[in-house]
């Protein structure tokens, strides 16, 4: 065996392997539950909702967050999307809760590029670019009102937002060395149900102010 | 002839193996069906079959083929998909399987024929760790390194790995035809630098791990360790390769050469 440094590899891959696991964390999941808890304000009405979730001070802070959220959002689904490649699933042999968790993590990011896509879509680039103006806080109260799909969907995309993120931390702790052994993953498992239920309980709520709204506003006429 | 004993005479065991000519080949299944003798395991029922070879429809086949060594599960060689799970034949008792007790190789590795494995790629996983402590002069290097008992102790449970690939076979990171070196090879990377000599070429062992088919491919899934019929702790194994690998990574951005240290350890 050679004990020469000059034998290493110089060069770390650092970009293909560990940077889609990074960036999921910084910024996305910061960018996530900011994102969460503008919408929150959906409680206080349209006027409060459309100053804190649509409207940016300046043009150029809304193509900052654009590209703040969306180039580590697509960094990270290209990065998902190759791992994808090898999963082979074996959850009916081997059934245990660790297996299972790693089978939703990979279901939910299925279903969240689905939701993301149709969600970008409709509510960020379609209003914008075909309408020339940011979705107003009635059009969407009322789709989610009156529109089943546009429920079913938010619904079910942000569960799987919240599954993914919650559960993406503790594996993002033991890929990049924070959780050193097995025990200390255990004992971070409480706080990973915590805040998928906190992550949940804030879309969730966001979906239920959204639906009273609507509810009060009526159907379009 | 009392009853008792005229019907425990007539108990069998019934087997269906995967029978497969040669690499890449198609394959079936053969049932067999053998007297039950109390304590058997499934290498002694697979010697049963050997012995006489005909399935349960009066045809004689080819025996079947299948590796095992020890007998005593420290080999490694009898892994294969008992009933679906992958374990060591050696020590799957006959009493506690549920009948017909099915008999598969272990999928993550081409098969050679029938029951048996080609294991390389856990060999070249542990060549490319550098899973072996260097030695070098065949001159008396004097007594080695002191190690504290208690280094000792967590080394002697990763020192038990016996190469089986169960971990492998486990894992659902692990495909037939990809690179990842899987559990086994990282926790051997783990022991041999924790050892007071292999610690030497610690950072060759880490930076093994990196790149493709390195460490980074684990999917937290953590079926190897439940799998591993030595018990080794695999996850804390790989948990502590990343940490490993992230502080190489770390260094590599913000140290000069000169600055970093030849192993682990703090500083």
């Amino acid at each position: 065996m050679s004990t020469e440094a000059a034998a290493l590899p110089r060069k770390t891959p650092l970009l293909q392997s560990r940077l889609g696991s990074f960036l999921a964390v910084l910024p996305l999941s910061i960018w996530v539950l900011n994102h969460l808890w503008d919408n929150l304000s959906a409680f206080q009405g349209a006027e409060a909702w459309e100053t804190s979730v649509t409207t940016y001070a300046h043009p150029f802070s809304q193509a900052v967050a654009f590209l703040i959220s969306l180039v580590p959002l697509l960094i990270h689904t290209g990065w998902g999307l190759a791992r994808l490649f090898t999963f082979r699933p074996n959850n009916l042999a081997y059934g245990y809760y660790d297996n299972l968790k790693y089978l939703l993590q990979r279901l939910s990011a299925v279903g969240l590029l689905a939701f993301l896509g149709a969600h970008l879509w409709k509510a960020f680039l379609a209003p914008r670019l075909l309408n020339g103006a940011p979705e107003a806080f009635d059009d969407i109260a009322r789709e989610m009102r009156f529109h089943g799909p546009t429920l079913v969907v938010y619904v079910l995309g942000t569960l799987a937002a919240s599954y993914h993120l919650a559960n993406g931390l503790q594996g993002f702790g033991m890929a990049w060395g924070i959780f050193s052994s097995e025990r200390s993953m255990r004992r971070f498992e409480p706080w990973v149900i915590v805040l998928f239920l906190v992550l949940l309980a804030m879309s969730w709520g966001v979906l239920y102010a959204l639906y009273q709204a609507g509810e009060a506003l009526g159907p379009r006429l | 002839m009392d009853t008792a004993q005229a019907s425990a005479t007539t108990k069998t065991v019934t087997f269906r193996i995967w029978r497969q000519d040669g690499p890449g080949g198609e394959g079936h299944y053969d049932e067999f069906r053998i007297p039950y003798s109390k304590g058997a395991n499934v290498v002694s029922c697979l010697m049963e079959i050997q012995r006489n070879p005909v399935t349960v429809q009066g045809k004689k086949v080819a025996p079947v083929v299948w590796d095992a060594a020890c007998l005593e599960e420290v080999c490694g060689s009898c892994a294969m998909n008992i009933n679906g799970r992958v374990r060591m034949a050696c020590s799957a008792l006959i009493d506690k399987l549920e009948q017909p007790i099915t008999l598969e190789p272990m999928r993550k590795f081409p098969v050679v024929r029938d029951l048996a494995v080609n294991r390389d790629r856990m060999f070249e996983a542990l060549k490319r760790v550098k899973g072996w402590i260097p030695v070098d002069g065949t001159h008396n290097l004097g007594p080695g390194p002191r190690q504290s008992p208690k280094d000792q102790a967590t080394m002697y449970v990763l020192s038990t790995c016996i190469t089986c690939g169960s971990c492998l076979e486990a894992c659902p990171q692990v495909t037939l035809d990809n690179a990842f070196v899987g559990a086994a090879a990282i926790s051997q990377a783990r022991l041999f630098n924790m050892h007071p000599t292999g610690e030497m070429n610690a950072e060759e062992r880490t930076r093994a791990l990196m790149g493709p088919g390195g460490v980074q491919d684990c999917g937290k899934a953590q079926n190897c360790v439940k799998v591993c019929p030595k018990e080794i702790p695999l996850v804390t194994s790989i948990a502590a390769m990343n940490r490993e690998v992230s502080k190489v990574l770390i260094k590599d951005i913000f140290f000069k050469e000169e600055e970093k240290k030849g192993h682990g350890g703090p500083g």
